[in-house]
């Protein structure tokens, strides 16, 4: 049985022969418990007989879980002239949260503050990733940032180093966790100590969580600039 | 709807209750048509039928007898629409006098019996 989610939109492309040809006809495909109660329909689709078959599409947002019968009304002159249930009822799934990355790494160095009693600023170059809900339901998300970095060699991806001055306002700029409502995107966000891999001659970051895994370009850092 | 004539002495188009151009398949409906004949008192009957042409009668209400009264009288003429779906039938309609036919008339539009199926969908 199809499977789908709740509140998705679908379209059902219906093979459908009205003769004779010219005739001004109506489709509609509804879900619902019996053929009385429509509890999802795409409303009547207005097309042109053939005489032949011809693709209707039918476009239906599903309704909530559960399972539905599917079923199909062809008018002709404004006259039922057919009437079909589907073999295959439609299922709709429970609703879940469906995390998504839908940007890539982005890198900038930015100026943080040194804390007290020291002053003046040091450099952090900020990784950030968006992360949507594509799903039906709240939920929390997770993004934890690492790195790896050049040398003679690549290493193992380690997590980011901060320095001792300005560790807590770079820590503020970090978000590894998130509560996402469906259709909301929240931005990930770690800094990075910009003198921490000085040694190295190209670094990279990934992200990994609850929308997987994403890797960053291999970047440089150099004359205050992020080089890929 | 109208109807033009063909054959006999009368009017060149008269307008009959009844049908729409489409109808479902098999269902009953009623033409309610005026029909003058002159002299009264003359023993009548009226029918009207569908078919791909005059002498293919698909479906008719069969003769309706009515005795004429010289001005216009309302005859019914119940008919039952084809099963068959997917065809245009023309329409006529025949009025007799003592056995003999006096009028004939064919509709200007056909009645349409569509049919319609559905094959397997598809979700895209």
């Amino acid at each position: 049985m199809p499977e789908f989610a709740p509140g998705e939109s679908k379209t059902a492309i219906a093979p459908i022969i009205v003769k004779p040809s010219g005739l001004s006809c109506e489709a509609e495909i509804f879900l619902g418990p019996d053929e009385l109660t429509k509890v999802a329909t795409s409303g009547r689709i207005p097309f042109s007989s053939t005489g032949a078959s011809q693709n209707v599409r039918l476009p239906i947002a599903m309704p909530s879980e559960g399972t539905y019968h599917v079923y199909i009304d062809v008018y002709a002159g404004g006259i039922l002239i057919a009437a079909y249930r589907a073999i295959e009822d439609v299922v709709i799934l429970p609703a879940v949260a469906n995390f998504v990355y839908v940007s890539a790494i982005r890198a900038y160095i930015q100026r943080v503050e040194i804390e007290p009693p020291w002053g003046g600023t040091t450099e952090y170059v900020v990784f950030e990733v968006d992360v949507k809900n594509q799903g039906g339901i709240a939920a929390l998300c997770s993004a934890i940032a690492s790195c790896r970095y050049l040398i003679d060699e690549w290493s193992d991806w380690e997590p980011f180093r901060y320095e001792q001055y300005a560790r807590n306002n770079a820590l503020a700029l970090k978000v590894d966790s998130a509560y996402i409502n469906p259709g909301e995107t929240v931005t990930f966000r770690e800094a990075l100590w910009r003198f921490a891999y000085e040694a190295a001659s190209r670094i990279q970051v990934g992200f990994l969580g609850d929308a997987g895994e994403i890797l960053s370009d291999i970047i440089r850092i150099y004359m205050d600039q992020v080089w890929v | 709807m109208d109807f033009k004539k063909i054959e006999g002495n009368g009017p060149e188009r008269i307008s009959v209750d009844m049908l729409d151009p489409v109808m479902a398949p098999g269902v009953s409906r009623t033409a309610v048509a005026p029909i003058t004949v002159s002299p009264s008192g003359l023993a009548c009957e009226a029918e009207l039928f569908l078919g791909p042409n005059d002498a293919t009668k698909v479906a008719t209400s069969g003769k309706k007898s009515f005795t004429s009264t010289g001005a216009p009288q309302s005859v019914r003429l119940p008919v039952t629409m084809p099963t068959a779906g997917g065809v245009a039938y023309h329409v006529y309609l025949d009025v007799f006098a003592n056995g003999y036919r006096i009028l004939a008339y064919q509709a200007t539009e056909d009645v349409v019996i569509p049919s319609g199926e559905v094959g397997p969908i598809v979700w895209e």
